[in-house]
C-alpha cells in the first residue's frame, strides 16, 4: 500500500502537482533569510511557472 | 559471479536476437526479436559503456554540488527527484521525429534503419546527450550556444544559434506537412485534429481559473475529451451535413495550419500551448507504453524485407542512396542535435546529484531510441506494397490509383486496388493512396497492431486515434517551435532596434511571430504544391540541419575533453563527430550537386526549367514550377550555408586539438 502511495506521489511530482507544496516548503525554509518576501498564491504560482517554462527551448523534435 | 553470468546471458541473447534480424532473409522475422535485440543492447551499453564514460572520461563526482543545489533559487534552479527529472527530460526530447524518421527510412528495408537506430543511439546520441548534460552541469547550466561561444569561440556560438533557428523553421514546415497529408480529404482526421484546439482552450481555462495546479485531473479530463473527439469524428464523417465542413484539400489545410501557428504563437501560453503540451505528453507516454505492450502480446511478423532494392537511390518516398540518406533520415532516435539544447537547457538546472547524469542523459536517449525501434516495427508490419502505396507521392506513382498499383507492382511489391480500397474502408478513409509524410502509414501500422491485440472491429477507431496522437504532439512542437523561433528572432532583432527585442511588446511579438510563421509557412506551402510530396526535400534538409547541430554539440564536447587534458578519450565524442561530418557533408554535396533530379536541387531546378522552356505546359503548371525552382535555389543556399558553418566550427576544433592539448584550460564549477 505504501509503495502504491509513493508511486502515486512520484507521478504527481512528475506531473508538477507537488510544485506548489515544494515552493511553500522551500519558502518556509528560507523565510529566516528573506522576511519581506511575499508568498504567491497557488494560482499566481502556476501562472508564473507556465510562463517561465515556455520562455526557452523545452520541446524537441 | 552470478551478476557476471546474468550479463553474459543478456549479451548472448542480444547477439542472438540481433543476428536473427540481421541475417534473416527468406522468411518474415518476428518483431519480438527487434524488441529483444534493442533491450539487450541498451542494457549492455548502459551498464558498461555509459558507466565507463561516466567514471573514466567525465569523472562524475557525487560529492560535487550541482547548480540546482548550489543556486537553488526556487525558480529555474531547483533540486529535483531523479525520476521527475528523467520524466521531464524524456518528455522534452521525445517529439514526433523518432516516429516519422524510421517510418520514412523503412523504404530501404527494416535492417539499415534498425542498425543505425541501435548503434547510433548507444555510441552517438546517448553519448552526446550525456556529455553535454555533464558539461552544462559543470558550467552552472549554461546553454549549448554559450558553451560553444566560450569553448570554441564566437563563431561556434553563432553557428549553434543559426543552426537551431534553421532546424526550427524546417522542422515546423515538415511537421506541418505531415499533419496536412494526414488530414487531406479526411473529414474524420480533420475534425478530430480541429477538436483538439477547443479542448486545449478548455483545459487551459480549467487549469488557470477553476483548478490551478490540478494537472493530472485536468489532463485526464482532456484526454477523455480527445477520445470522445476521435469517436465523434467518425460520426461527422458519416454525416452528410457536417462532412463537407471538414473535407479539404492540402492547400486549404496548409493555410489553416499557418493561421493556427501564428495565433498559437501570439496567445498567452496558458491558453493553448501549455494545456496542449500536458495533453500531448500524457497521450504520447500512454500510447508508447500501449504500443510496447501490444507488440509484446501480439508479436507481429515483419513483412518488409531486410533490405529493399531502393538502397540504390531510386526510392519513391525520398531520393538518395542508402549511404548517406538513411543516417540523415533517422536523426531523432539515433542522434539528434536538438537534444543538446534540452541537455543544456532545463535538465542541468534540476539535477540534484551528478551521479544521475548517465541515467537521465544516456538513459533518456536510449528510451527515445526504443520509441524509434517501435516505429520501425509498426511501419514494417505492413505489407510492403501497402506501405509504398500509402507513402509514394503522385509525382512518382501517378495520379490514378490503378496507375499507382501498376507502378508499385512493377517494383516487385504486390498490392491490389481491392486490397487498398478495403484497407481504406476499414480505417474509415476514402483513399490511402499518396498519403505521404509517414504519419498515415505509421497510423495504419499502429492501428493494425492495436486492433489485433485489443479488438479487430475497431480498426478505424484505432487509425484515427493514432492520427490524433501524432497530430496532437506535432502541433505542440509546432506551437512551441514557433514561440522559440520568435524569442530567438526578437533576441536578434533587439540588436537592430531595442523595441523589436522586447518580448513584452505586442508589436514586437506580432511582428516577429509573423516573420517566423512566414518562414515555415513558405516551406509548408511549397511542400503542399510539390507533386513529389514535399517530404522528399524537406525531411533530408531537416536531417542535415539536425545532424549539423549534433556535430556542433560534439565539437563542443570534444573541445572540452581536449582542453581538459583528456585527448586520449577524445574519440568518445570525436568518433561520432567524424561520422556525422562525413554523412552531413556527403548528403549536402549530393543534395546540391547530384545529377539525379530526385536528389540534387540544382539538377531538379534545371529539369523543371527545361520543362518550362519546352513550352508544352499550361500557365498554372508553369507558375507552380517557377515557385518550386525558386524553392530549390533557396534550399541550395541553406544547405551550402549549413555545411560551411559545420566546417568552420570543425576547423576551429582541429586548431584547438593541435594547439591546446596541455590541459586545465577549462573553467568548471567544482564545489569543495
Amino acid at each position: 500500500m505504501n509503495k502504491i502511495k509513493s508511486f502515486w506521489n512520484l507521478i504527481k511530482q512528475i506531473a508538477g502537482e507537488k510544485d506548489y507544496e515544494n515552493y511553500l516548503a522551500s519558502a518556509k525554509h528560507n523565510s529566516c533569510k528573506k522576511k519581506s518576501h511575499k508568498l504567491l498564491t497557488k494560482k499566481e504560482f502556476y501562472a508564473k511557472k507556465i510562463t517561465e517554462k515556455w520562455n526557452g527551448i523545452n520541446r524537441c523534435c | 559471479m552470478i551478476t557476471k553470468v546474468i550479463w553474459f546471458l543478456i549479451a548472448l541473447l542480444g547477439a542472438f536476437a540481433f543476428s536473427l534480424i540481421a541475417l534473416h532473409r527468406e522468411e518474415s522475422v518476428n518483431s519480438i526479436w527487434f524488441i529483444t535485440a534493442a533491450v539487450c543492447i541498451y542494457l549492455i551499453a548502459y551498464r558498461f559503456y555509459a558507466a565507463w564514460v561516466a567514471t573514466r572520461v567525465l569523472v562524475l563526482d557525487e560529492n560535487n554540488k550541482t547548480p540546482a543545489v548550489r543556486i537553488n533559487n526556487n525558480r529555474d534552479f531547483i533540486p529535483t527527484n531523479k525520476w521527475v527529472v528523467f520524466g521531464t527530460h524524456f518528455a522534452a526530447i521525445a517529439g514526433p521525429g523518432p516516429l516519422i524518421g524510421p517510418t520514412l527510412a523503412a523504404q530501404f528495408g527494416y535492417l539499415p534503419g534498425t542498425i543505425w537506430i541501435l548503434i547510433g543511439g548507444v555510441v552517438g546520441g546517448a553519448v552526446q546527450d550525456m556529455t553535454i548534460l555533464f558539461f552544462s552541469v559543470r558550467r552552472d547550466g549554461k546553454s549549448l550556444g554559450q558553451m560553444a561561444k566560450e569553448e570554441l569561440g564566437k563563431l561556434a556560438g553563432l553557428a549553434s544559434l543559426i543552426g537551431t533557428f534553421v532546424i526550427m523553421i524546417v522542422l515546423i514546415a515538415v511537421l506541418g506537412l505531415v499533419v496536412v497529408n494526414a488530414m487531406k480529404h479526411s473529414p474524420w482526421a480533420t475534425s478530430t485534429v480541429a477538436a483538439t484546439i477547443p479542448i486545449a482552450f478548455f483545459i487551459g481555462f480549467y487549469m488557470r481559473f477553476l483548478r490551478p495546479g490540478r494537472i493530472l485531473e485536468a489532463s485526464l479530463l482532456g484526454v477523455s475529451l480527445l477520445l470522445m473527439a476521435v469517436y465523434f469524428g467518425g460520426e461527422i464523417d458519416k454525416s452528410e451535413l457536417l462532412r463537407p465542413y471538414f473535407d479539404h484539400d492540402g492547400l486549404f489545410l496548409a493555410w489553416a495550419i499557418i493561421i493556427y501557428g501564428f495565433t498559437a504563437a501570439v496567445l498567452p501560453v496558458w491558453m493553448l500551448l501549455a494545456p496542449r503540451d500536458y495533453l500531448s505528453t500524457f497521450i504520447k507516454l500512454g500510447t508508447v507504453i500501449f504500443l510496447a505492450i501490444a507488440i509484446a502480446i501480439l508479436q507481429p511478423e515483419i513483412k518488409m524485407p531486410a533490405v529493399t532494392n531502393f538502397i540504390d537511390g531510386s526510392g519513391p518516398i525520398f531520393g538518395g542512396k542508402l549511404f548517406p540518406f538513411v543516417f540523415i533520415t533517422i536523426a531523432c532516435g539515433a542522434i539528434s542535435g536538438f537534444h543538446a539544447l534540452i541537455s543544456s537547457g532545463t535538465t542541468p538546472k534540476l539535477i540534484d546529484n551528478e551521479k544521475y547524469i548517465p541515467m537521465i542523459g544516456y538513459g533518456g536517449m536510449l528510451l527515445e531510441s526504443f520509441v524509434a525501434i517501435m516505429a520501425m516495427v509498426a511501419a514494417c508490419v505492413l505489407e510492403p506494397g501497402v506501405f509504398f502505396a500509402i507513402n509514394s507521392p503522385v509525382g512518382v506513382v501517378g495520379q490514378e490509383a490503378s496507375q499507382a498499383i501498376e507502378t508499385i507492382n512493377s517494383w516487385g511489391y504486390s498490392v491490389s486496388l481491392d486490397e487498398m480500397n478495403r484497407l481504406a474502408a476499414d480505417v474509415g478513409e476514402s483513399t490511402l493512396f499518396a498519403r505521404t509524410g509517414g504519419a498515415p502509414s505509421l497510423a495504419v501500422g499502429m492501428a493494425s497492431i492495436f486492433a489485433n491485440a485489443f479488438g479487430k472491429h475497431l480498426l478505424s477507431m484505432w487509425y484515427h486515434f493514432a492520427i490524433m496522437f501524432e497530430a496532437v504532439f506535432i502541433l505542440t512542437t509546432l506551437d512551441a517551435g514557433t514561440r522559440v523561433g520568435r524569442f530567438m528572432l526578437q533576441d536578434m532583432l533587439g540588436n537592430v532596434h531595442p523595441s523589436l527585442g522586447k518580448t513584452s511588446s505586442i508589436f514586437s511579438t506580432i511582428f516577429s511571430s509573423a516573420i517566423v510563421v512566414s518562414c515555415w509557412g513558405y516551406f509548408l506551402y511549397i511542400g503542399v504544391i510539390d507533386p513529389n510530396g514535399g517530404v522528399n526535400i524537406l525531411w533530408p534538409l531537416f536531417g542535415i540541419a539536425n545532424q549539423m547541430l549534433a556535430a556542433i554539440a560534439l565539437c563542443v564536447a570534444t573541445g572540452i575533453l581536449i582542453k581538459s587534458g583528456k585527448l586520449r578519450f577524445a574519440w568518445v565524442t570525436g568518433a561520432p563527430l567524424i561520422w556525422l561530418v562525413i554523412i552531413t557533408t556527403t548528403a549536402s554535396y549530393q543534395k546540391i550537386f547530384s545529377e539525379d533530379v530526385r536528389v540534387g536541387f540544382i539538377a531538379s531546378a534545371n529539369n523543371m526549367q527545361q520543362q518550362i522552356n519546352e513550352g508544352l505546359l499550361d500557365q498554372d503548371r508553369i507558375a507552380i514550377l517557377e515557385k518550386l525552382i525558386l524553392n530549390l535555389k533557396i534550399d541550395t543556399g541553406i544547405t551550402i550555408f549549413l555545411v560551411s558553418i559545420l566546417w568552420i566550427v570543425l576547423i576551429d576544433i582541429l586548431s584547438i586539438a593541435l594547439k591546446n592539448n596541455k590541459a586545465k584550460k577549462v573553467k568548471e564549477v567544482v564545489s569543495e
